[in-house]
């Protein structure tokens, strides 16, 4: 009686103050804490040119000038788009946020989507490039900030999904000759680094093209990141390929169904569901890493920024320029990571039943 | 894969004819439609390049390099700080991504939620965005030399470089000094040999660390090896090592946004191990500490390695964002010659080549580490 009371209470006991090392951990951690929140306190908000406010009273200010954020939010979220358009980047940015937003709902997964995104697709194009429709046509070598990021990252996983799914079809498939291409596609993308690829969008692609053609250099680079994402959807699909059992592709045949029906009724239905949360996961990857492309000279949300801050009137104040960004960046990707956290158990609970 | 069904046969060897001839066709095309536009360009695929003197200077070169010297040393002088790049993100990344993985593990919540708050902020921020801020904090907010900031005696802190005490040969002998050389070369020859595969008895390594300490002992008693600290000569500082700002953010942030990942890898593998082996450890008597070192973290590492191997390659490649701060690794120093010689494809093949030996020798490595840490 007495040793299940005792356990219950050590049970019950608050791990913030039990056993003696965690209540030392916790008030030595909460006093660091504080210090720090105090100085943070006091640099970001306290002794800070908070908004709105004049960026000449930011030479006087001991802690930090929020106007950098007032003075050039346009140019870091919509970069060098014409100012009398701006309408535009911005329902281009509500558009991709409704069709994000209904397609991560398990509950509007059918293939409807595919409209859906036909039809974000189009009007994101029309509405970016304009000269339809009576818009003003805007040359893609305008399109930057957080639009040319969103527009990279879910452009190239548009065009990486379908090419990434023929890829890991090909590394299962029975052919010897296409499977041992495959692996030498996939492995030879994934051992080298993206910024090669940015320089074959710049540098090497123009010379493999006739010299009448000429491709904008955002295009060439979304054509390069989409077919190195290609290799990483590759390998995220085929977990989902080995994790269907031979007994499904069996029984499709037995059906008289023939390869590409087998893969498009049977097995890639099931597959890219397993696969969802690792296809997820290599998009947020190439979300952080469209920002490479500062380094060929495009200005995507990082790019713009560093613009902002090349103007010498606010370079001091590079560090509120960067955290506001960061700040961006890491919403976006925080909240793709847990709902891919939330996806996964939800497909394991689902697929149990 | 499975048996071929008679249909599946035929449909592999239509399949076979088929995959060949498309491949063939495809790869010809591709051939003569890239001679033809090259050709039309008058652009020839030639690494004769290579030996021309590339009449520019390296700021941060393992090996003197001058102007004269050829494009081809530039580029494994680019080798070699891509290597020393990575080898210094690994090694810290390794630390410090294990250490915020075990405080994610502790039983104090207020300790966890810290520890997962920063794997969270150092994960979800882009590694170039971190780069370019850590870049930006050293240029900009770390004194001039002039007035370096020296925390602790002899590291020295500055936006010119950052400065750490150092081992100097005098180069003075006796018969000590030769002795204490000795026995560390016999230390390290033991190490070798265990690196290399050999079987090393459990006496044999204690007497080996038993050497290495005498011998390094012996070599700064007898006053052959002096400790080399950083002092100021006119604007800047001399002696102990130093690492150039650029080289100092590069290691900086990847470390960091690396140990994000690390940590969470490490989290995964103790959280692998079965409740039950703590659990019986903790039945024959093995204190906390004990059951860590000797039960759980033995497991923990066998499972930790596959993952690790994928974080060293990523780390890597990573390193090749040092063109963005304009540290001389290989993609710098390649993006230079490319722009002075207009050499794209040779340059990008050596990049391909020169990444993919890496990700062997990193995957070679790991692969015999895994060996000997399997059971069988």
């Amino acid at each position: 009686m007495n040793t299940a009371r005792s356990s219950l209470r050590h049970r019950t006991r608050s791990p913030f103050f039990h056993p003696w090392h965690n209540a030392a951990i916790t008030v030595g951690l909460s006093a660091f804490l504080l210090y720090l929140a105090w100085h943070l306190w006091r640099w970001a908000v306290s002794e800070a040119v908070l908004l709105p406010g004049r960026g000449a009273e930011c030479m006087q200010a001991a802690g930090a000038c929020w106007s950098i954020v007032q003075e050039k939010w346009r140019l870091i979220l919509f970069g060098f788009y014409p100012q009398a358009e701006l309408w535009r980047v911005v329902a281009v940015l509500a558009v991709v946020a409704v069709a994000v937003g209904i397609s991560s709902v398990p509950r509007f997964w059918s293939r409807h989507l595919l409209t859906l995104w036909a039809a974000a697709i189009v009007s994101v194009l029309t509405l970016l490039s304009g000269g339809v429709l009576g818009l003003r046509y805007v040359s893609p070598d305008q399109w930057s900030g957080l639009p040319l990021t969103v527009v990279l990252s879910l452009g190239a996983i548009i065009i990486a999904l379908p090419l990434g799914i023929l890829l890991a079809l090909a590394r299962q498939s029975e052919i010897i000759p296409l499977r041992a291409a495959a692996v030498a596609v996939i492995e030879l993308i994934r051992g080298i680094p993206l910024v090669t690829a940015l320089f074959v969008a710049s540098v090497v692609l123009p010379l493999f093209l006739p010299a009448e053609v000429t491709i904008p250099k955002i295009i060439r680079a979304l054509i390069c990141i989409a077919v190195f994402l290609a290799a990483y959807v590759a390998e995220a699909v085929r977990a989902g390929l080995q994790w269907i059992p031979g007994g499904q592709k069996e029984a499709a045949a037995a059906l008289g169904l023939r390869y590409w029906r087998t893969q498009q009724l049977v097995i890639l239905p099931q597959a890219l569901r397993v696969s969802l949360p690792g296809l997820i996961n290599a998009f947020l990857d190439f979300l952080q890493a469209t920002s490479l492309v500062v380094i060929i000279g495009l200005f995507d949300l990082l790019g713009t920024t560093r613009a902002a801050i090349a103007d010498t009137a606010w370079q001091a104040f590079y560090l509120e320029a960067y955290l506001a960004v960061a700040a961006i960046y890491f919403v976006l990707c925080f909240s793709i990571s847990k709902y891919s956290g939330w996806l996964e158990a939800y497909l394991r609970r689902s697929l149990k039943r | 894969m499975s048996n071929p069904t008679p249909i599946s046969a035929r449909h592999t060897i239509l399949g076979y004819a088929l995959t060949w001839i498309a491949m063939f066709a495809g790869l010809f095309l591709l051939v003569r439609f890239s001679v033809a536009t090259l050709g039309s360009r008058s652009i020839s695929v030639d690494f004769g390049f290579l030996g021309y003197p590339a009449n520019f200077d390296i700021g941060n070169s393992l090996l003197p390099f001058t102007g004269s010297d050829s494009y081809g040393k530039a580029l494994f002088i680019g080798f070699l700080n891509t290597i020393k790049a990575a080898l210094a993100c690994i090694a810290l990344a390794t630390v410090v991504g294990t250490l915020i993985g075990i405080l994610r593990l502790s039983s104090n919540p207020l300790l966890r939620g810290c520890a997962g708050l920063v794997i969270e902020v150092l994960r979800n921020v882009p590694p170039l965005l971190q780069l370019f801020a850590w870049s930006a904090v050293i240029q900009f907010s770390l004194p001039l030399p002039r007035e370096a900031w020296e925390p602790v005696t002899g590291v020295v802190l500055s936006n010119r470089g950052i400065w750490f005490p150092f081992l100097a040969f005098t180069g003075e002998h006796s018969a000590p000094s030769l002795l204490g050389l000795a026995l560390a070369a016999a230390a390290a020859g033991v190490a070798a040999w265990r690196v290399f595969g050999g079987r090393v008895p459990k006496r044999l390594r204690h007497l080996a660390v038993a050497a290495l300490v005498a011998g390094v002992a012996l070599l700064i008693l007898s006053g052959s090896v002096v400790p080399d600290l950083p002092e100021k000569r006119g604007f800047n500082f001399r002696g102990g090592v130093s690492v150039t700002p650029e080289f100092a953010a590069l290691v900086v942030s990847l470390t960091l946004y690396t140990s994000g990942y690390i940590a969470e890898v490490v989290r995964g593998a103790v959280l692998a191990v079965p409740v039950g082996q703590s659990e019986a450890a903790g039945a024959l008597g093995l204190r906390y500490l004990q059951t860590l070192r000797l039960v759980v973290l033995p497991q923990a590492v066998r499972i930790a390695i596959p993952p690790m191997t994928n974080q060293y390659i990523n780390v890597t490649k990573s390193t090749s964002l040092a063109v963005a701060v304009g540290y001389s690794d290989i993609v710098s120093i390649g993006n230079t010659i490319m722009n002075q010689s207009g050499r794209a494809i040779e340059v990008i093949a050596i990049f391909v080549a020169a990444y993919l030996l890496l990700n062997l020798v990193i995957s070679e490595v790991m692969n015999r580490l895994n060996r000997r840490m399997s059971l069988a």
